[in-house]
């Protein structure tokens, strides 16, 4: 994974619960830098290895703290950092979703070894399924609060209705059905 | 129309998000969706010239324009300012009628700095459209240029913790070494006057041992100063300095060791070696010292032969190699590379000899090269003896250059030399009395004690003394506040201070000349180099039994100069016929007088920016000078005089060069009547 997950991770645990808090996430994940270059492509182990950490250190769940970073990467990193390719991803949720492949498709052009991950949407009504498609494994309540993160951004909350694995051979494809409830 | 095959609108449009076709008459007949989106105007098909600025081509009037630019890119904002288009031409029908399409996309680049608050979709490009990546290459280079910036600025804190951590280190360093050399001091010196007491074997071999360790302990306090000293090494200033001279202060130094061991100890100048230097004098002396102190260590007979030639270079640059040779033991091949190593002596482990020393000699050595922009290394083998080199680049400062000369140490000194005179000596610590006195008296010198800054004034101004040395820290007011007050009343002519102060730095020596001392010495106080700073000032009981008053007492410095350099004979004969020779002495003593009072003048005037004063004092001196047939450093400073008139820039340090001229001009006249 490219370097500004890991950096986004730094800053959410640096912002939400201090300096210590991540030396020791750093400490306990054995991982040596506490720099890492945006864009630079790091090992993924690295970063699971400082989610496990976190979890450690803040006495929380893994799924918890992964999702907690989901929401972060989208009102905070992604915000900051990829301010207008945000805003030009779309006016609401179903549209950003609906161009996050395109979106990808394009880095993929650009950065060679980006493996980004795809989502589909079906609409029926209120509902929406909304398919995640990853060759790699773990970080589905990254994506949940990924989407909870779109959700709010939009001015909305994100109520999972359904959650559902299926079976692939390699990495992960979850259906989420969900609703979107206005604040 | 035969010539092509008609493109539906459609196709493009899935292709290029902007389309804008326009006919024969340049009216718009058709736009694709982005391009209604962002200008709704194009609904009522208006001229293209009514909508859109043309950037490029550089011509768009007519049709034709358009179709001699089908291979060009076309660059066009709306005249509203909220919108613009980037892409190319193609050659189209409608309703059979032959139009021309611009394909492309919003032109993002001009939209993004132009009009950023209309905010294109990532559907208003088309897939294959590169423009988006281009934005995310910008967006991913602003993210690494915000990096670097994090990066730079977390770097910038550590280096200023670290640069204080650091200072403090050394601070506490140099302190800690300070505050250990001031007792040592006390050790040493009594160590020193015990060895001079009638002792039993087994007293003095006890003796010895304590010696050779109080010695090692002072060695390693050095070595930690030096260290602190180097990392000061910014501050440090390069000078200007007479090599020669400085060659001659090592034999002076370590001339007494190798007579105790009845080592032979020779100097030899290569010609061409520069007199007059530029860089670091207390480097360059400390390097030798060391090397030549070694050298003496570790050989029971047999020389040690400094030498100092020329290797390179053109006028001014040069590069010049030291080396240090000595007749004994030499050192294994595999001893080499770890010779330089902090801590590494030449005895094996295990067989540790009372006087070899701390091993932390050459590691300073090889720093201080290093810092000088030298290399070093050293030729040697077992049985055979040593040879450490170091190439050093340098400036020469004057023109003059030594010829070939050999100085024997062994030969001319005579460490037996008994001064005589009377010393105030000035401390507060009644030890450093007790022992300083003891010392002194040891060299056949009278000696008087201050315990404070009032005393050593007092007595200074009210009783006759020879030389003063002087304390640098006392309780009521320090020795630079009592040599300022002594100098109120006796010039340095007329009273010599020495400094005497347990700070070995370059910097403190500078305070010290500079308030008005003529010599400085650290403590504790070694004998050898105490008898060498007080053989400048007191007149020695040998020299007063030969009954000969020599105008200089350095005899070493023979040679080092070629008087044909500085004196033109013709003038002096021409003198010698005029005054006779009766009077020549007596005449010469004068000019020797008056040229001091005038350079004492000259320096004063400079020292406080008086640029009449120094004019003044310049022509003097090149006038008294050339009288005698002084013709070099007459010369020298009527072209300095010449400069000043016309307000031409004179070169930096040139009243330090010229001092150095001028001393051995003077050494050169004495050497002259001396024939006579």
């Amino acid at each position: 994974m490219y370097g500004v997950i890991n950096n986004s991770l730094k800053e959410m645990i640096y912002e939400k619960f201090g300096e210590d808090k991540w030396q020791q996430v750093l400490s306990v994940s054995g991982v040596p830098d506490d720099s890492f270059l945006s864009m630079r492509s790091y090992d993924d182990a690295l970063t699971y290895r400082l989610a496990n950490a976190a979890s450690e250190v803040l006495g929380a769940p893994v799924d918890a703290c992964l999702e907690m970073f989901g929401e972060y990467w989208v009102l905070e990193t992604a915000t900051k950092s990829y301010g207008m390719l945000m805003d030009a991803a779309g006016n609401d949720m179903l549209e950003f979703l609906s161009n996050m492949n395109n979106l990808h498709d394009r880095i993929t052009s650009t950065f060679l070894n980006y493996v980004p991950p795809e989502f589909f949407v079906e609409s029926t009504n209120n509902t929406h399924k909304i398919h995640y498609v990853s060759q790699r494994k773990g970080l589905i309540s990254f994506v949940v609060g990924l989407l909870k993160g779109l959700a709010a951004r939009f001015g909305h909350d994100l109520i999972i209705l359904d959650q559902c694995d299926l079976d692939v051979d390699k990495g992960t494809h979850t259906v989420f059905q969900v609703e979107l409830v206005p604040k | 129309m035969s010539d092509f095959a008609p493109i539906a609108f459609g196709d493009l449009q899935r292709l290029f998000s902007v389309v804008i076709s326009f006919d024969e008459s340049m009216r718009i007949v058709y736009a694709s969706d982005t391009v209604h989106t962002y200008l709704p105007e194009v609904k009522k098909c208006p001229q293209l010239n009514e909508i859109f600025s043309v950037l490029r081509p550089g011509k768009l009037e007519t049709f034709a324009h358009a179709l001699n630019s089908l291979d060009s890119l076309c660059l066009m904002t709306a005249l509203n300012g909220r919108f613009a288009v980037r892409g190319q031409f193609l050659v189209d029908s409608f309703n059979d009628e032959k139009v021309i399409c611009l394909c492309g996309s919003p032109w993002l680049f001009w939209m993004s700095s132009n009009c950023p608050d209309v905010r294109l979709s990532l559907s208003d490009f088309s897939a294959q459209d590169v423009q988006l990546d281009q934005l995310f290459f910008m967006t991913t280079e602003k993210q690494m240029v915000e990096d670097l910036e994090n990066l730079t600025a977390e770097l910038t804190e550590t280096k200023n913790t670290l640069v204080k951590a650091h200072d403090a280190q050394r601070r506490f360093f140099a302190q800690m070494s300070h505050e250990m050399r001031t007792p040592l001091n006390g050790v040493v010196s009594a160590i020193g006057l015990l060895e001079s007491q009638s002792l039993d074997q087994k007293q003095r071999q006890l003796l010895g041992l304590a010696s050779s360790s109080s010695d090692n302990l002072m060695e390693v306090i050095n070595y930690v100063l030096d260290l602190s000293k180097m990392e000061l090494a910014g501050e440090e200033r390069d000078s200007i300095f007479d090599l020669p001279q400085l060659l001659r202060s090592i034999l002076d130094i370590t001339g007494a060791k190798a007579k105790e061991k009845s080592l032979e100890l020779v100097l030899k100048l290569g010609s061409g070696v520069p007199h007059c230097c530029s860089g670091n004098a207390s480097r360059l002396r400390q390097t030798l010292l060391n090397l030549t102190m070694n050298a003496i260590k570790f050989t029971d007979k047999g020389s040690v032969t400094i030498e100092a030639v020329k290797l390179s270079g053109e006028d001014p640059n040069c590069l010049l190699k030291f080396s240090v040779t000595d007749t004994g033991a030499g050192i294994a091949s595999v001893e080499k590379d770890r010779i330089f190593e902090p801590f590494w002596t030449a005895q094996p482990e295990g067989l540790d000899h009372p006087d070899s020393g701390t091993g932390l000699g050459l590691d300073i050595v090889r720093r201080n090269v290093e810092y000088m922009g030298g290399k070093m290394d050293l030729k040697s083998e077992l049985g055979s003896g040593s040879t450490f080199w170091f190439d050093w680049p340098t400036t020469a400062e004057s023109a003059l250059t030594v010829a070939d000369m050999t100085v024997d140490k062994t030969q001319i000194a005579d460490p037996g030399t008994k001064l005589s005179g009377k010393i105030l000596l000035a401390d507060d610590n009644e030890t450093n009395l007790i022992l300083g006195a003891m010392i002194i008296e040891s060299l056949g010198v009278e000696v008087a004690t201050a315990h404070n800054g009032t005393e050593a004034v007092a007595a200074a101004l009210n009783d006759h003394y020879d030389l003063v040395l002087m304390d640098i820290h006392m309780p009521d007011f320090d020795g630079l506040e009592a040599t300022r007050r002594i100098r109120e009343m006796k010039a340095t002519e007329v009273l010599p201070i020495v400094a005497l102060t347990a700070l070995a730095y370059e910097k403190e020596k500078e305070r010290c000349i500079g308030g008005g001392m003529n010599g400085y010495l650290t403590k504790p106080i070694v004998r050898q180099e105490l008898m060498n700073e007080l053989g400048k000032w007191l007149p020695s009981s040998n020299q007063l039994l030969a009954g000969k008053n020599s105008m200089n007492s350095d005899s070493d410095s023979r040679d080092s100069y070629l008087d044909v350099d500085l004196f033109d004979s013709d003038v002096f004969e021409e003198l010698k016929r005029q005054i006779g020779v009766d009077n020549l002495e007596t005449v010469l003593a004068k000019v020797a007088a008056e040229a001091s009072q005038r350079w004492t003048d000259l320096v004063a005037a400079d020292a406080c920016d008086d640029e009449a004063g120094v004019q003044r004092n310049v022509h003097s001196l090149s006038s008294i000078f050339r009288s005698v047939g002084l013709m070099h450093v007459g010369d020298k400073l009527a072209s300095i005089e010449g400069k000043l008139r016309t307000g031409e820039k004179v070169e930096d340090g040139w009243l330090e060069s010229l001092a150095i001229i001028k001393t051995e001009s003077l050494k050169a006249l004495e050497r002259t009547l001396a024939k006579h």
